[in-house]
């Protein structure tokens, strides 16, 4: 009789060991994501079908990031589309760009090891420009005005040789 | 008395783990509420004019080439991008800028404020102003690819200049819609800018 009664209470219990495991394996995953979510800097990428995805770790080297974030809606109550641009954290202005985009083209054109010892492409005709082979990536909010693009465009004809690359990053279409 | 006994070793063996599911249930909904997916994201190419834009080389606009601008209007508190260019539909009017647009005025957007964009494939964009027709932009795009007679072999030559105040949201369209009909000759131009 007495076996009995112990087996009885013994299936009485519940067995959480493995409800337990999986939910911590649930909260590791997500705290290990959300760290990456929270470094990102939020910005409201426009949307754009035809996205080719990103291969930043391929290039990584000669693309410069550029970041266009929205001012804070606060201080923007006519939503009048004004933003910061920003690089690595810091809010630049025209003279920042510049600067990192001479800094780009600088290493670019080092010889190796330290750069990749690109020659500029000359452009043919009787300006003879040269042309930098460095990328630069624009993340701009979807409601910021253009306006930021162009300076960063301006910042790339200052430099020397010049930049002509760019690429826009776009929000695409969930799957 | 033999029963009362072992139950009471019995509660004594067990760990005491309800206070800490409590706790790792509580961590559990705090992750899952305050995780926000990574948006894919994509990259769309376009170029700088090589030269050094359209101020230095005002008179020789050459008509082969598509030349959009995009203006922003604010009139009446409506707020709406227009889209303009030369020798649409009607080549006769050379010269003269016309709106690409299809519906005629103001009325483009949704009054919901969405837009169905990208044909058939049943996206919809939120814009908070009144934008361009996109399909009609495509559509002349499309045709004006199709009757290009590309004496350089580089592809029909778009070249897009905005104003100041456009959001980045239409420029990146027209990007896009040039990136889907494969016009790989797309320059975002400075316009009326005085370098140096």
């Amino acid at each position: 009789m007495a076996p009995r009664k112990r087996e009885f209470l013994f299936e009485e219990k519940m067995d959480m060991t493995p409800l337990i495991d999986c939910v911590f394996l649930l909260i590791l995953f997500f705290i290990l994501t959300t760290e990456i979510t929270m470094t990102q800097e939020e910005v409201e990428l426009p949307f754009a079908l035809e996205g080719k995805e990103a291969q930043l770790s391929v290039q990584a080297d000669k693309v410069v990031k550029i970041e266009v974030v929205r001012k804070d809606p606060q201080f923007d109550p006519k939503n009048e589309g004004l933003g910061n641009i920003m690089h690595e954290g810091q809010v630049i202005d025209f003279e920042g760009v510049v600067e990192i985009f001479r800094k780009a083209v600088l290493i670019d054109m080092l010889p190796p090891p330290r750069g990749y010892g690109r020659e500029p492409e000359i452009l043919p005709g009787p300006e003879q420009r040269r042309l930098s082979q460095v990328k630069v990536l624009i993340r701009a909010d979807k409601r910021v005005r253009a306006e930021y693009l162009r300076t960063i465009f301006m910042a790339c004809e200052k430099v020397d040789p010049a930049i002509y690359k760019i690429e826009i990053s776009s929000e695409q279409p969930s799957p | 008395m033999l029963i009362r006994k072992n139950k009471r070793i019995e509660e004594e063996e067990g760990l005491q783990m309800t206070a800490m599911i409590d706790i790792v249930f509580q961590l559990l909904i705090f992750f899952l509420l305050s995780m926000k997916f990574v948006a894919l994201e994509g990259q769309l190419s376009s170029y700088l004019p090589k030269d050094k834009g359209l101020t230095q080389v005002p008179q020789t606009l050459d008509l082969v080439n598509v030349i959009l601008d995009l203006v922003w209007e604010e009139r009446a508190g409506v707020q709406r991008v227009v889209c303009l260019t030369m020798d649409y539909r009607d080549p006769a009017r050379d010269g003269e800028k016309e709106e690409v647009h299809a519906w005629g005025d103001w009325q483009v957007t949704d009054p919901s404020g969405f837009l169905r964009y990208g044909p058939g494939k049943g996206h919809f964009v939120e814009f908070e102003y009144s934008v361009p027709d996109f399909q009609e932009i495509e559509e002349y795009l499309s045709y004006r690819k199709r009757t290009y007679s590309d004496p350089r072999g580089t592809g029909l030559p778009v070249t897009v200049n905005f104003d100041d105040r456009v959001p980045v949201q239409v420029v990146t369209t027209l990007l896009d819609i040039c990136t889907r009909l494969k016009i790989t000759d797309f320059t975002l131009a400075a316009r009326e800018l005085p370098i140096d």
